[in-house]
Protein backbone atom coordinates (compact mmCIF):
# COMPACT_ATOMS: atom_id res chain seq x y z
CA UNK A 1 0.00 0.00 0.00
CA UNK A 2 1.41 3.06 -1.32
CA UNK A 3 0.97 6.90 0.13
CA UNK A 4 -1.41 7.65 -2.66
CA UNK A 5 -3.64 5.39 -1.83
CA UNK A 6 -3.93 5.92 1.38
CA UNK A 7 -5.72 9.51 0.67
CA UNK A 8 -7.89 8.17 -2.29
CA UNK A 9 -9.40 5.43 0.44
CA UNK A 10 -12.78 5.88 0.85
CA UNK A 11 -14.71 5.61 4.38
CA UNK A 12 -18.28 4.11 3.60
CA UNK A 13 -20.78 4.79 6.52
CA UNK A 14 -22.62 1.60 7.37
CA UNK A 15 -25.57 3.28 6.00
CA UNK A 16 -23.97 4.46 2.61
CA UNK A 17 -22.89 0.35 2.63
CA UNK A 18 -26.38 -0.90 3.44
CA UNK A 19 -27.72 1.61 0.87
CA UNK A 20 -25.48 0.62 -1.83
CA UNK A 21 -26.28 -2.94 -1.07
CA UNK A 22 -29.98 -2.61 -1.54
CA UNK A 23 -29.61 -0.57 -4.28
CA UNK A 24 -27.61 -3.23 -6.22
CA UNK A 25 -30.65 -5.44 -4.81
CA UNK A 26 -33.37 -3.75 -6.20
CA UNK A 27 -32.04 -2.78 -9.56
CA UNK A 28 -31.29 -6.60 -10.07
CA UNK A 29 -34.75 -7.26 -12.33
CA UNK A 30 -33.86 -11.35 -12.38
CA UNK A 31 -34.72 -11.08 -8.52
CA UNK A 32 -37.48 -8.77 -7.83
CA UNK A 33 -40.92 -11.21 -9.24
CA UNK A 34 -39.44 -14.33 -8.67
CA UNK A 35 -40.81 -18.14 -7.35
CA UNK A 36 -38.83 -19.96 -4.94
CA UNK A 37 -39.08 -23.02 -3.46
CA UNK A 38 -37.77 -24.44 -0.05
CA UNK A 39 -38.96 -25.79 3.72
CA UNK A 40 -40.71 -23.10 5.75
CA UNK A 41 -39.39 -22.87 9.29
CA UNK A 42 -39.39 -20.16 11.99
CA UNK A 43 -42.68 -19.08 11.70
CA UNK A 44 -43.80 -15.97 13.70
CA UNK A 45 -47.05 -14.15 13.09
CA UNK A 46 -46.90 -11.34 15.77
CA UNK A 47 -50.46 -9.32 16.39
CA UNK A 48 -48.85 -6.28 13.52
CA UNK A 49 -50.26 -9.29 11.28
CA UNK A 50 -47.19 -9.37 9.75
CA UNK A 51 -45.86 -12.97 9.14
CA UNK A 52 -42.18 -13.77 9.58
CA UNK A 53 -40.48 -16.92 8.41
CA UNK A 54 -37.14 -18.97 7.04
CA UNK A 55 -36.84 -20.39 3.95
CA UNK A 56 -34.86 -23.25 3.28
CA UNK A 57 -33.24 -25.88 1.63
CA UNK A 58 -30.71 -28.28 2.34
CA UNK A 59 -27.69 -25.89 2.07
CA UNK A 60 -29.54 -22.40 2.55
CA UNK A 61 -31.56 -20.42 4.37
CA UNK A 62 -34.12 -16.71 3.46
CA UNK A 63 -35.11 -14.61 5.41
CA UNK A 64 -38.66 -14.08 4.78
CA UNK A 65 -41.50 -11.50 5.24
CA UNK A 66 -45.03 -11.07 4.31
CA UNK A 67 -47.19 -7.63 5.41
CA UNK A 68 -50.25 -8.69 6.53
CA UNK A 69 -52.31 -6.66 4.26
CA UNK A 70 -51.18 -9.96 1.90
CA UNK A 71 -51.18 -12.75 4.76
CA UNK A 72 -54.81 -11.77 5.14
CA UNK A 73 -55.53 -13.31 1.80
CA UNK A 74 -54.21 -16.22 2.13
CA UNK A 75 -56.56 -19.66 3.10
CA UNK A 76 -54.67 -20.70 5.37
CA UNK A 77 -51.47 -20.20 7.25
CA UNK A 78 -48.83 -23.04 6.07
CA UNK A 79 -47.22 -25.23 8.83
CA UNK A 80 -43.91 -25.81 9.95
CA UNK A 81 -41.56 -28.11 8.34
CA UNK A 82 -44.09 -27.84 4.98
CA UNK A 83 -42.93 -27.30 1.62
CA UNK A 84 -43.97 -24.40 -0.21
CA UNK A 85 -43.39 -21.71 -3.14
CA UNK A 86 -42.81 -18.40 -2.47
CA UNK A 87 -43.83 -15.24 -4.76
CA UNK A 88 -42.09 -11.97 -4.35
CA UNK A 89 -39.10 -9.92 -4.67
CA UNK A 90 -35.50 -9.29 -2.52
CA UNK A 91 -34.24 -6.29 -0.77
CA UNK A 92 -32.66 -5.29 2.37
CA UNK A 93 -33.92 -4.54 5.62
CA UNK A 94 -31.53 -1.72 6.58
CA UNK A 95 -31.91 -1.77 10.46
CA UNK A 96 -30.87 -5.12 10.44
CA UNK A 97 -28.06 -5.54 8.05
CA UNK A 98 -30.32 -7.97 6.98
CA UNK A 99 -31.05 -9.32 2.81
CA UNK A 100 -34.62 -10.54 3.11
CA UNK A 101 -37.48 -11.90 0.47
CA UNK A 102 -40.50 -9.90 0.74
CA UNK A 103 -43.35 -12.27 0.00
CA UNK A 104 -46.64 -11.54 -1.88
CA UNK A 105 -48.03 -15.36 -1.43
CA UNK A 106 -47.55 -18.75 -0.45
CA UNK A 107 -48.52 -21.74 -2.56
CA UNK A 108 -48.44 -25.15 -1.26
CA UNK A 109 -45.09 -26.90 -2.87
CA UNK A 110 -46.60 -27.76 -6.62
CA UNK A 111 -49.29 -26.51 -6.40
CA UNK A 112 -48.17 -24.13 -8.94
CA UNK A 113 -47.60 -26.33 -11.28
CA UNK A 114 -50.92 -28.08 -10.84
CA UNK A 115 -52.61 -24.48 -11.36
CA UNK A 116 -50.76 -23.87 -14.74
CA UNK A 117 -51.61 -27.35 -15.97
CA UNK A 118 -55.18 -26.50 -15.07
CA UNK A 119 -55.70 -23.66 -16.87
CA UNK A 120 -53.99 -25.06 -20.20
CA UNK A 121 -56.57 -27.84 -20.06
CA UNK A 122 -59.32 -25.76 -19.18
CA UNK A 123 -58.37 -23.40 -22.07
CA UNK A 124 -58.15 -26.54 -24.55
CA UNK A 125 -61.51 -28.22 -23.66
CA UNK A 126 -63.16 -24.94 -23.80
CA UNK A 127 -62.05 -24.53 -27.18
CA UNK A 128 -63.36 -27.81 -28.05
CA UNK A 129 -66.76 -26.49 -26.40
CA UNK A 130 -67.00 -28.97 -23.93
CA UNK A 131 -68.19 -26.17 -21.71
CA UNK A 132 -70.65 -24.16 -23.82
CA UNK A 133 -74.62 -23.79 -22.90
CA UNK A 134 -76.02 -25.24 -25.82
CA UNK A 135 -74.95 -28.54 -25.02
CA UNK A 136 -75.61 -28.78 -21.10
CA UNK A 137 -78.74 -31.19 -20.63
CA UNK A 138 -81.77 -30.36 -18.57
CA UNK A 139 -82.49 -31.82 -15.55
CA UNK A 140 -85.78 -33.87 -15.32
CA UNK A 141 -88.26 -32.36 -13.42
CA UNK A 142 -89.67 -35.62 -11.32
CA UNK A 143 -86.75 -37.91 -11.31
CA UNK A 144 -87.65 -42.01 -11.21
CA UNK A 145 -84.35 -42.70 -10.67
CA UNK A 146 -80.78 -40.59 -9.71
CA UNK A 147 -77.57 -42.28 -10.04
CA UNK A 148 -74.60 -41.03 -7.70
CA UNK A 149 -71.11 -41.11 -8.23
CA UNK A 150 -68.88 -41.01 -5.42
CA UNK A 151 -66.82 -42.86 -2.16
CA UNK A 152 -69.35 -45.58 -0.67
CA UNK A 153 -67.63 -44.47 2.65
CA UNK A 154 -67.23 -40.89 2.48
CA UNK A 155 -69.63 -38.22 4.08
CA UNK A 156 -71.06 -37.04 1.11
CA UNK A 157 -72.88 -40.13 0.23
CA UNK A 158 -74.23 -39.49 3.39
CA UNK A 159 -75.74 -35.69 2.97
CA UNK A 160 -76.89 -36.71 -0.02
CA UNK A 161 -79.05 -39.80 0.49
CA UNK A 162 -80.51 -37.72 3.61
CA UNK A 163 -81.06 -34.93 1.45
CA UNK A 164 -83.30 -36.98 -1.16
CA UNK A 165 -84.69 -38.63 1.67
CA UNK A 166 -85.97 -35.74 3.09
CA UNK A 167 -87.31 -34.11 -0.19
CA UNK A 168 -87.97 -36.72 -2.49
CA UNK A 169 -88.29 -40.38 -1.28
CA UNK A 170 -90.41 -41.16 -4.34
CA UNK A 171 -87.47 -41.96 -6.31
CA UNK A 172 -85.00 -44.59 -6.15
CA UNK A 173 -81.32 -44.04 -5.97
CA UNK A 174 -78.92 -46.04 -7.74
CA UNK A 175 -75.31 -45.96 -6.32
CA UNK A 176 -72.28 -46.57 -8.58
CA UNK A 177 -69.14 -46.32 -6.00
CA UNK A 178 -65.40 -44.65 -7.35
CA UNK A 179 -62.73 -43.60 -5.70
CA UNK A 180 -62.05 -39.39 -5.29
CA UNK A 181 -59.03 -38.84 -4.58
CA UNK A 182 -55.60 -40.69 -5.86
CA UNK A 183 -53.97 -41.72 -9.18
CA UNK A 184 -56.38 -44.59 -9.94
CA UNK A 185 -59.53 -42.01 -9.29
CA UNK A 186 -60.10 -40.68 -12.52
CA UNK A 187 -60.25 -44.11 -14.15
CA UNK A 188 -62.69 -45.37 -11.48
CA UNK A 189 -65.01 -42.19 -11.97
CA UNK A 190 -64.80 -42.61 -15.60
CA UNK A 191 -65.83 -46.72 -15.08
CA UNK A 192 -68.57 -44.89 -12.98
CA UNK A 193 -70.24 -42.62 -15.40
CA UNK A 194 -69.90 -45.39 -18.07
CA UNK A 195 -72.16 -48.13 -15.97
CA UNK A 196 -74.98 -45.82 -15.09
CA UNK A 197 -74.88 -44.88 -19.05
CA UNK A 198 -75.18 -48.38 -19.88
CA UNK A 199 -77.43 -49.13 -17.30
CA UNK A 200 -79.84 -46.95 -18.63
CA UNK A 201 -82.15 -46.75 -15.85
CA UNK A 202 -81.32 -43.04 -14.15
CA UNK A 203 -83.20 -39.97 -15.31
CA UNK A 204 -79.83 -37.95 -13.89
CA UNK A 205 -76.26 -38.50 -12.08
CA UNK A 206 -74.86 -36.96 -9.66
CA UNK A 207 -71.13 -36.85 -9.03
CA UNK A 208 -70.18 -36.21 -5.87
CA UNK A 209 -66.94 -35.65 -3.39
CA UNK A 210 -66.56 -33.84 -0.44
CA UNK A 211 -64.07 -30.71 0.65
CA UNK A 212 -60.40 -31.09 0.07
CA UNK A 213 -56.86 -29.31 -0.76
CA UNK A 214 -56.42 -29.17 -4.26
CA UNK A 215 -54.41 -32.32 -4.80
CA UNK A 216 -57.48 -34.14 -3.45
CA UNK A 217 -60.03 -32.63 -5.83
CA UNK A 218 -56.98 -33.51 -8.59
CA UNK A 219 -59.29 -36.46 -10.06
CA UNK A 220 -62.38 -33.95 -10.68
CA UNK A 221 -59.64 -32.21 -12.93
CA UNK A 222 -58.62 -35.02 -15.79
CA UNK A 223 -59.39 -34.94 -18.83
CA UNK A 224 -60.93 -38.52 -18.87
CA UNK A 225 -63.11 -37.10 -16.48
CA UNK A 226 -64.15 -34.28 -18.18
CA UNK A 227 -64.88 -35.95 -21.29
CA UNK A 228 -66.76 -38.71 -19.88
CA UNK A 229 -69.37 -36.31 -18.44
CA UNK A 230 -69.53 -34.15 -21.70
CA UNK A 231 -70.12 -37.39 -23.46
CA UNK A 232 -72.66 -38.86 -21.15
CA UNK A 233 -75.98 -39.41 -22.35
CA UNK A 234 -77.83 -39.25 -18.84
CA UNK A 235 -77.57 -35.48 -17.51
CA UNK A 236 -74.51 -34.88 -14.71
CA UNK A 237 -74.98 -32.64 -11.35
CA UNK A 238 -71.57 -31.76 -10.28
CA UNK A 239 -71.57 -31.27 -6.40
CA UNK A 240 -67.31 -31.46 -5.33
CA UNK A 241 -66.03 -30.01 -2.53
CA UNK A 242 -66.89 -26.41 -1.21
CA UNK A 243 -68.10 -23.63 -2.62
CA UNK A 244 -65.32 -21.94 -3.90
CA UNK A 245 -63.63 -24.79 -5.70
CA UNK A 246 -63.98 -24.93 -9.22
CA UNK A 247 -62.98 -27.95 -11.19
CA UNK A 248 -63.06 -28.85 -14.53
CA UNK A 249 -65.84 -31.08 -13.74
CA UNK A 250 -67.49 -27.95 -12.71
CA UNK A 251 -67.39 -26.57 -15.73
CA UNK A 252 -68.43 -29.75 -18.34
CA UNK A 253 -71.11 -30.62 -16.00
CA UNK A 254 -74.91 -29.92 -16.80
CA UNK A 255 -75.27 -28.73 -13.29
CA UNK A 256 -72.74 -27.59 -10.97
CA UNK A 257 -73.56 -27.57 -7.31
CA UNK A 258 -71.85 -25.82 -4.32
CA UNK A 259 -71.66 -29.28 -2.37
CA UNK A 260 -73.26 -32.71 -2.76
CA UNK A 261 -76.01 -31.76 0.00
CA UNK A 262 -77.35 -28.86 -2.85
CA UNK A 263 -76.76 -31.39 -5.99
CA UNK A 264 -78.59 -33.57 -4.22
CA UNK A 265 -81.60 -30.62 -3.45
CA UNK A 266 -81.09 -29.72 -7.41
CA UNK A 267 -81.59 -33.36 -8.15
CA UNK A 268 -85.11 -33.66 -6.71
CA UNK A 269 -88.24 -31.24 -5.93
CA UNK A 270 -89.11 -30.34 -2.41
CA UNK A 271 -91.20 -32.71 -0.88
CA UNK A 272 -92.74 -29.98 1.79
CA UNK A 273 -93.32 -27.52 -0.99
CA UNK A 274 -95.45 -30.39 -3.00
CA UNK A 275 -97.74 -31.15 0.20
CA UNK A 276 -98.28 -27.31 0.00
CA UNK A 277 -98.77 -27.21 -3.40
CA UNK A 278 -101.79 -30.40 -3.42
CA UNK A 279 -103.24 -28.76 -0.48
CA UNK A 280 -104.11 -25.53 -2.21
CA UNK A 281 -104.94 -27.48 -4.93
CA UNK A 282 -107.70 -29.55 -3.13
CA UNK A 283 -109.09 -25.76 -1.91
CA UNK A 284 -109.04 -24.48 -6.03
CA UNK A 285 -111.03 -27.65 -6.41
CA UNK A 286 -113.62 -27.29 -3.44
CA UNK A 287 -113.78 -23.37 -4.53
CA UNK A 288 -114.46 -24.45 -7.95
CA UNK A 289 -117.19 -26.77 -7.47
CA UNK A 290 -119.08 -24.44 -4.89
CA UNK A 291 -118.97 -21.64 -7.51
CA UNK A 292 -120.17 -23.99 -10.57
CA UNK A 293 -123.02 -25.43 -7.86
CA UNK A 294 -124.04 -22.09 -6.98
CA UNK A 295 -123.90 -20.60 -10.51
CA UNK A 296 -126.64 -23.79 -10.98
CA UNK A 297 -128.61 -23.03 -7.71
CA UNK A 298 -129.41 -19.46 -8.92
CA UNK A 299 -129.78 -20.42 -12.46
CA UNK A 300 -132.40 -23.03 -11.40
CA UNK A 301 -134.33 -21.05 -9.45
CA UNK A 302 -134.42 -18.19 -12.25
CA UNK A 303 -135.74 -20.59 -14.16
CA UNK A 304 -138.43 -21.84 -11.42
CA UNK A 305 -140.25 -18.65 -11.03
CA UNK A 306 -140.70 -18.64 -15.05
CA UNK A 307 -142.23 -21.57 -14.06
CA UNK A 308 -144.32 -20.38 -11.26
CA UNK A 309 -145.80 -17.55 -12.82
CA UNK A 310 -147.05 -19.17 -15.62
CA UNK A 311 -148.92 -21.12 -13.25
CA UNK A 312 -152.47 -22.17 -15.46
CA UNK A 313 -153.95 -21.44 -12.32
CA UNK A 314 -153.09 -18.00 -11.98
CA UNK A 315 -153.91 -17.18 -15.68
CA UNK A 316 -157.82 -18.84 -14.95
CA UNK A 317 -158.03 -16.40 -11.51
CA UNK A 318 -156.82 -13.51 -13.07
CA UNK A 319 -159.03 -14.01 -16.09
CA UNK A 320 -161.87 -14.89 -13.88
CA UNK A 321 -161.31 -11.47 -11.95
CA UNK A 322 -161.25 -9.66 -15.84
CA UNK A 323 -164.57 -11.85 -16.81
CA UNK A 324 -166.35 -10.11 -13.46
CA UNK A 325 -165.03 -6.50 -13.90
CA UNK A 326 -166.51 -7.23 -17.10
CA UNK A 327 -169.88 -8.14 -16.38
CA UNK A 328 -170.36 -5.49 -13.62
CA UNK A 329 -169.57 -3.18 -16.50
CA UNK A 330 -172.12 -5.08 -18.88
CA UNK A 331 -174.81 -4.61 -15.90
CA UNK A 332 -174.03 -1.51 -15.65
CA UNK A 333 -174.04 -0.50 -18.99
CA UNK A 334 -177.34 -2.10 -19.70
CA UNK A 335 -178.75 -0.73 -16.75
CA UNK A 336 -177.57 2.61 -18.17
CA UNK A 337 -179.18 1.57 -21.77
CA UNK A 338 -182.13 0.37 -20.06
CA UNK A 339 -183.03 3.93 -18.29
CA UNK A 340 -182.10 5.88 -21.01
CA UNK A 341 -184.63 3.88 -22.97
CA UNK A 342 -187.32 3.82 -20.55
CA UNK A 343 -187.06 7.32 -20.07
CA UNK A 344 -187.32 7.51 -23.55
CA UNK A 345 -190.65 5.92 -23.82
CA UNK A 346 -192.24 7.10 -21.28
CA UNK A 347 -191.66 10.76 -23.25
CA UNK A 348 -192.76 9.02 -25.97
CA UNK A 349 -195.66 7.82 -24.29
CA UNK A 350 -196.88 10.95 -23.28
CA UNK A 351 -196.67 12.41 -26.61
CA UNK A 352 -198.89 9.67 -27.38
CA UNK A 353 -201.21 9.67 -24.77
CA UNK A 354 -201.73 13.43 -25.48
CA UNK A 355 -202.27 12.79 -29.30
CA UNK A 356 -204.69 10.41 -28.76
CA UNK A 357 -208.12 10.39 -29.93
CA UNK A 358 -209.36 9.74 -26.39
CA UNK A 359 -208.10 12.94 -24.92
CA UNK A 360 -209.76 15.44 -28.40
CA UNK A 361 -212.96 13.11 -27.64
CA UNK A 362 -212.53 14.04 -24.52
CA UNK A 363 -212.43 17.93 -24.97
CA UNK A 364 -215.96 17.40 -27.28
CA UNK A 365 -214.67 16.39 -30.48
CA UNK A 366 -216.04 13.53 -32.10
CA UNK A 367 -214.81 11.23 -35.10
CA UNK A 368 -216.82 10.43 -37.96
CA UNK A 369 -216.59 7.20 -39.68
CA UNK A 370 -218.16 6.14 -42.68
CA UNK A 371 -220.12 3.30 -43.73
CA UNK A 372 -216.99 1.30 -45.09
CA UNK A 373 -215.35 1.93 -41.70
CA UNK A 374 -213.35 4.99 -42.85
CA UNK A 375 -212.89 8.49 -41.20
CA UNK A 376 -214.67 11.49 -42.96
CA UNK A 377 -211.82 13.85 -42.67
CA UNK A 378 -213.48 15.68 -45.18
CA UNK A 379 -217.29 16.79 -46.54
CA UNK A 380 -216.18 15.80 -49.95
CA UNK A 381 -216.04 12.45 -48.41
CA UNK A 382 -219.59 12.05 -47.58
CA UNK A 383 -222.47 12.33 -49.87
CA UNK A 384 -226.05 12.67 -49.60
CA UNK A 385 -228.35 10.06 -47.22
CA UNK A 386 -224.33 8.01 -46.46
CA UNK A 387 -224.94 6.29 -43.56
CA UNK A 388 -221.92 7.74 -41.06
CA UNK A 389 -221.29 6.63 -37.63
CA UNK A 390 -220.36 9.43 -34.89
CA UNK A 391 -217.96 8.36 -32.37
CA UNK A 392 -218.17 10.32 -28.68
CA UNK A 393 -216.33 9.85 -25.62
CA UNK A 394 -218.68 8.29 -24.60
CA UNK A 395 -220.83 5.99 -27.07
CA UNK A 396 -221.59 5.61 -30.78
CA UNK A 397 -224.64 6.80 -32.81
CA UNK A 398 -225.47 6.38 -36.32
CA UNK A 399 -226.78 8.53 -38.61
CA UNK A 400 -228.11 9.35 -41.80
CA UNK A 401 -226.93 12.75 -44.04
CA UNK A 402 -229.54 15.10 -45.10
CA UNK A 403 -228.21 18.07 -46.38
CA UNK A 404 -224.53 18.92 -47.56
CA UNK A 405 -223.19 22.36 -47.34
CA UNK A 406 -218.92 22.23 -48.23
CA UNK A 407 -217.48 25.32 -47.13
CA UNK A 408 -216.78 28.29 -49.70
CA UNK A 409 -212.74 27.95 -50.27
CA UNK A 410 -212.49 31.88 -49.85
CA UNK A 411 -214.05 31.92 -46.50
CA UNK A 412 -211.34 28.61 -45.50
CA UNK A 413 -208.12 31.38 -43.48
CA UNK B 1 -110.74 -38.85 -18.99
CA UNK B 2 -111.09 -42.05 -15.98
CA UNK B 3 -114.51 -44.19 -15.57
CA UNK B 4 -115.48 -43.52 -12.29
CA UNK B 5 -114.90 -47.52 -11.81
CA UNK B 6 -111.37 -47.03 -12.18
CA UNK B 7 -110.72 -44.22 -9.28
CA UNK B 8 -110.00 -46.40 -7.13
CA UNK B 9 -106.72 -45.47 -4.95
CA UNK B 10 -105.39 -48.95 -4.62
CA UNK B 11 -105.82 -49.19 -8.41
CA UNK B 12 -103.69 -45.62 -9.74
CA UNK B 13 -101.02 -46.68 -11.59
CA UNK B 14 -99.83 -43.15 -12.51
CA UNK B 15 -96.66 -41.93 -11.63
CA UNK B 16 -96.88 -38.63 -9.12
CA UNK B 17 -95.40 -36.78 -12.57
CA UNK B 18 -98.90 -37.96 -14.61
CA UNK B 19 -101.21 -37.54 -11.39
CA UNK B 20 -100.11 -34.22 -10.98
CA UNK B 21 -100.70 -33.55 -14.22
CA UNK B 22 -104.46 -34.66 -14.44
CA UNK B 23 -104.93 -32.90 -11.37
CA UNK B 24 -104.02 -29.62 -12.48
CA UNK B 25 -105.92 -29.99 -16.04
CA UNK B 26 -109.25 -31.05 -14.07
CA UNK B 27 -108.79 -27.70 -12.15
CA UNK B 28 -108.08 -26.02 -15.20
CA UNK B 29 -111.32 -27.59 -16.87
CA UNK B 30 -113.20 -26.87 -14.27
CA UNK B 31 -112.48 -22.92 -13.84
CA UNK B 32 -113.67 -22.63 -17.47
CA UNK B 33 -117.01 -24.15 -16.71
CA UNK B 34 -117.88 -25.30 -19.76
CA UNK B 35 -119.71 -28.83 -17.99
CA UNK B 36 -122.89 -29.27 -17.16
CA UNK B 37 -123.34 -30.09 -13.59
CA UNK B 38 -122.91 -33.42 -13.65
CA UNK B 39 -119.62 -33.41 -15.54
CA UNK B 40 -118.53 -30.92 -12.86
CA UNK B 41 -119.69 -32.94 -10.29
CA UNK B 42 -117.35 -35.86 -11.98
CA UNK B 43 -114.26 -34.10 -12.47
CA UNK B 44 -114.53 -32.63 -8.84
CA UNK B 45 -114.53 -36.03 -7.47
CA UNK B 46 -111.79 -37.15 -9.95
CA UNK B 47 -109.80 -34.30 -8.54
CA UNK B 48 -109.94 -35.04 -4.85
CA UNK B 49 -109.20 -38.59 -5.53
CA UNK B 50 -105.85 -37.75 -7.80
CA UNK B 51 -104.71 -35.07 -5.21
CA UNK B 52 -105.85 -37.53 -2.11
CA UNK B 53 -103.11 -40.07 -4.60
CA UNK B 54 -100.39 -37.55 -4.82
CA UNK B 55 -100.21 -36.94 -0.89
CA UNK B 56 -100.29 -40.44 -0.25
CA UNK B 57 -97.24 -41.40 -2.97
CA UNK B 58 -95.41 -38.46 -1.08
CA UNK B 59 -96.32 -39.26 2.47
CA UNK B 60 -95.71 -42.77 1.87
CA UNK B 61 -92.92 -43.65 -0.15
CA UNK B 62 -89.89 -45.21 1.27
CA UNK B 63 -86.08 -44.23 -0.73
CA UNK B 64 -85.36 -47.25 -2.40
CA UNK B 65 -81.69 -47.40 -2.43
CA UNK B 66 -79.51 -50.11 -4.89
CA UNK B 67 -76.33 -49.98 -5.92
CA UNK B 68 -74.43 -50.74 -8.96
CA UNK B 69 -72.93 -54.33 -9.06
CA UNK B 70 -71.63 -54.89 -13.00
CA UNK B 71 -72.79 -53.05 -16.11
CA UNK B 72 -75.54 -54.37 -16.27
CA UNK B 73 -77.17 -55.49 -12.92
CA UNK B 74 -77.92 -53.56 -9.75
CA UNK B 75 -78.45 -54.87 -6.44
CA UNK B 76 -81.89 -55.76 -4.65
CA UNK B 77 -82.82 -53.34 -1.93
CA UNK B 78 -81.82 -56.24 0.43
CA UNK B 79 -77.92 -56.14 -0.70
CA UNK B 80 -77.66 -52.51 -0.95
CA UNK B 81 -75.03 -50.57 1.13
CA UNK B 82 -77.15 -49.76 4.46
Amino acid sequence: MNAQNLFQEKYWSVTELTRHIKKILENDNTIQDIWVSGEISNIAHPNSGHLYFTLKDRNCSLRCVMWRSDVIRLPRLPNDGEAIDIHGKVSVYEAGGQYQFYVNTIQSAGEGELYKEFLILKQKLENEGLFSEEIKQPIPKWPHSIGIITSPTGAALRDIINTITRRYPLTEVIISPSLVQGVEAPQSIVDAINKLNHLAKTDVIIVARGGGSIEDLWAFNSEIVARAIANSKIPIICGIGHETDFTIADFVCDLRAPTPTAAAELATPNREEQIEYLLDLKNNLKNEIKKIVSIEKQSFYMNYQRLLSQNPLMMIQSNSQKIDILMQNMEKQINHNFLIKKTYLNGVNQKLISLSPEKILQRGYTIVTREDGQIARSINQVTNHDHLNIIFIDGEAKVQVDEIHPKQRSNIV
Amino acid sequence: MMKNSELDLSNIDLTYEEALEILEETINSLETNEHSLDEALNKFEQGQILATYCLKLLTEAELKIRSIMEEHKISSPEEDYF
